[in-house]
């Protein structure tokens, strides 16, 4: 993240939940920063019902169109199905060379109520209680995760003392 | 006497209804549909619906609650709390608030999201400039290190073992 506007910055996709932190930091590093707030939808369903069916069709952007790719616990919000098809739809929307950065939660962190994953000024992440939102929660391993990014390469992963967990993958 | 000039003494409202304005504003209203190209040179508000062009350079655009807007926008500064559809340029600011529901391009100086907005946008802003902070070594090599942790984070498992 430090070194997104080295180059020129690329073109970025953030799949939410929208924050404006987020939008402000990454916007101003990157040559174009995409936003689909896939929460939105989540959010809706669980307050409204019934769950949104096939809401990986909003990632309809062309194949290889992005550089990077942000999946903030997105995965740790949809069921197996929900979550291989965003996979496979983030495989197809990422250049050759692209990264997805994805961050799970961790067992001690590991809650219902939504979270933002909030960027602040100097590049750090903090976690901000987004409304009072609940969503269902689908904790995986790391090795489901890696099975489940399985096209891509995983390059790092790390996990934090809170226990949400960092993985930075590539596609080759 | 008391500053005024014998102008300004001589002035009276006249009786009769006076369109109302409220400065140098138009709005559109809820009732209202337009089709096609909407050019001016003042603010404008938008409760109605419009699909086509708005050209307001140097003006203020607001979408109201209850906007429904197609169109490709150009305008000084643009407030969304409606709906739009399309593509936005300001040289200004954009401001989605929470009630707004946007899809398309931004392109703008500054931009501000209200949490609860909902938002498909390709985003274009002015570039960060670096500052002199900004090119301090940075000893994290991750992320959320600090924050997220307040210690150094711990592999979990690198490309090796993936296959295992």
């Amino acid at each position: 993240m430090e070194d997104l506007g080295e180059e020129g910055g690329g073109q970025i996709l953030d799949v939410g939940s929208v924050c404006p932190e987020n939008i402000d930091f990454l916007a101003r590093r990157v040559k174009r920063l995409c936003v689909c707030d896939m929460f939105f939808h989540l959010i809706r369903g669980a307050r409204n019902g019934p769950r949104p069916a096939r809401t990986w069709e909003r990632l309809d952007y062309p194949k290889e169109s992005f550089d990077g790719i942000l999946l903030w616990d997105l995965m740790d919000r949809l069921e197996d199905h929900d979550a291989e098809e965003v996979a496979k739809r983030c495989y197809n929307m990422a250049k050759p060379d692209g990264m997805v950065m994805m961050l799970a939660q961790g067992e001690r962190t590991a809650q219902k109520k939504l979270n933002t994953f909030v960027i602040s000024d100097d590049s750090r992440v903090y976690l901000r209680p987004k409304q009072d939102v609940e969503l269902p929660l689908y904790m995986r391993r790391n090795r489901q995760i890696m099975d489940l990014l399985d096209p891509f390469t995983l390059m790092t992963s790390f996990i934090y003392r809170n226990g949400t967990r960092e993985f930075l993958f590539r596609r080759f | 006497m008391l500053g005024k000039s014998k102008d300004e003494k001589d002035v009276t409202m006249p009786a009769v209804n006076i369109p109302r304005t409220t400065g140098e504003k138009t709005m559109i209203s809820k009732d209202i549909s337009i089709e096609g190209e909407i050019r001016g040179k003042e603010d404008l508000v938008i409760e109605g619906t419009v699909k086509g062009g708005i050209h307001l350079e140097g003006h203020h655009l607001t979408i109201g609650p209850n906007g429904q807007v197609e169109a490709e926008v150009i305008a000084e500064n643009v407030t969304i709390s409606g709906r739009l559809v399309g593509n936005i340029q300001a040289l200004g600011k954009v401001k989605i608030t929470r009630e707004a529901d946007f899809n398309g391009e931004i392109k703008a100086k500054h931009l501000s999201v209200e949490d609860g907005a909902y938002l498909k946008a390709m985003i274009e802003l002015e570039p960060h400039h670096k500052t002199k902070s900004d090119d301090k070594p940075v000893k994290q090599k991750s992320f959320g290190q600090k924050s997220l942790g307040d210690e150094a984070p711990l592999a979990l498992a690198g490309e090796s073992d993936k296959g295992k």
